[in-house]
């Protein structure tokens, strides 16, 4: 991405929230078609659960229509929304209840076709079938990781932030950054090989 | 999950990301060249990765994203309703705040009336009466607002008297 293209994009968030703040109608609707599915795929990742996904996104749009007037824009809009949601989703209401439930639940109900998928693929070829074989297991110990643990991993492997990046999303050290992401890796790792 | 005893998992987890300094980065890179067992475990932290990624990403391809941006707009509307409400209820709920408003505009409207009506005039309002003769003249009138008496009196020096 070249200087002239990154400045574009900046005068053009820069005028979004402009008009956010100016309580534009269009403005918001332009923020959630941009947002969204980014929002709910890391909604998603780290609640493992469509719904609370979807209330969660909501809650951070609402909020985001609510406080515009006090973002200060020392971050950009991006870093600002991935904050709200991962604190959205960190501190889930229902996160004990649905973590009873998964307990209780195997993850191919929880996703309606994932085990599914894999038991009728046996015709395709045998990488697809083994690429679906590991995102079964991989999910599988994603779920059964501590919340905290997810969450770094999350924001690594789906947002691709720096460790420092991490570190200031979550308000840990970052140090504390690389001993979950190596210990989610390590569990992920066995889980595979097993 | 076997791997060599020159790095611990927690380095080449670190080395995956791109988080160690360039020279450790480098001796890395040369020793991978060699070592089955160290490249095994990156490929394998790098397939996970891109399971776990393509496996959110068709999720969240396949939620109903429509839903959501309903969802928020009727939220929205409900909060610009509930606002317009408050309100509301703020003036029409409490009768001694309408009471007090009625009052103040009262209030106000007469202040305005006054400062809308035209100032005084700074010249008689009438000359009552007026005396003029040889020895003096004088002059009897009143100001319009307060109704003072005002006497303007001249004295003229005829000759031959001798109590000028």
């Amino acid at each position: 991405m070249d200087n002239c293209e990154v400045t574009h994009q900046d005068s053009d968030e820069k005028e979004l929230i402009d008009r956010l703040k100016q309580g534009q109608e269009w403005a918001f609707e332009t923020l959630v078609g941009r947002f969204q599915k980014k929002l709910l795929a890391l909604a998603y990742s780290i609640t493992l659960d469509r719904e609370e996904s979807l209330e969660i996104v909501q809650d951070v749009f609402v909020s985001v229509y609510k406080n515009i007037g006090t973002f200060r824009e020392d971050s950009g809009l991006a870093t600002w929304l991935r904050r709200i949601t991962v604190n959205g989703c960190l501190n889930w209401k229902r996160k004990w209840k649905r973590r009873f439930r998964w307990s209780h639940q195997s993850i191919d109900q929880e996703n309606g076709t994932l085990l599914s998928d894999v038991e009728n693929l046996v015709d395709t070829p045998e990488t697809a079938l083994r690429d679906k074989e590991l995102e079964t297991i991989v999910m599988k110990t994603i779920e059964i990781l501590p919340e905290k643990v997810r969450a770094v991993f999350v924001l690594k492997t789906l947002e691709g932030l720096s460790y420092e990046e991490i570190a200031a999303t979550l308000k840990i050290k970052k140090g504390t950054v690389s001993s979950r992401l190596h210990l989610a890796r390590k569990l992920l790792l066995e889980a595979v090989e097993s | 999950m076997k791997h060599c005893d020159n790095y611990t998992l927690e380095t080449l987890s670190c080395f995956t990301d791109k988080e160690l300094p360039p020279e450790i980065c480098e001796e890395i890179s040369s020793h991978l060249v060699h070592c089955r067992e160290c490249r095994k475990i990156i490929d394998d932290y790098t397939r996970i990765s891109e399971g776990f990624r393509r496996k959110i990403q068709t999720s969240a391809d396949s939620m109903d994203s429509g839903l959501l941006a309903t969802g928020v707009s009727q939220r929205i509307k409900q909060l610009k309703t509930s606002r317009f409400k408050r309100w509301l209820e703020f003036f029409g709920g409490s009768k001694i705040v309408l009471q007090v408003a009625s009052i103040a505009v009262i209030i106000l409207s007469t202040v305005v009336y006054y400062q809308m009506q035209p100032g005084p005039i700074d010249e008689p309002s009438a000359i009552v009466t007026l005396v003029d003769g040889n020895a003096s003249s004088v002059m009897i009138f009143e100001t319009q607002e307060k109704h003072h008496t005002i006497i303007w009196y001249t004295e003229t020096k005829v000759a031959g008297d001798n109590h000028g």
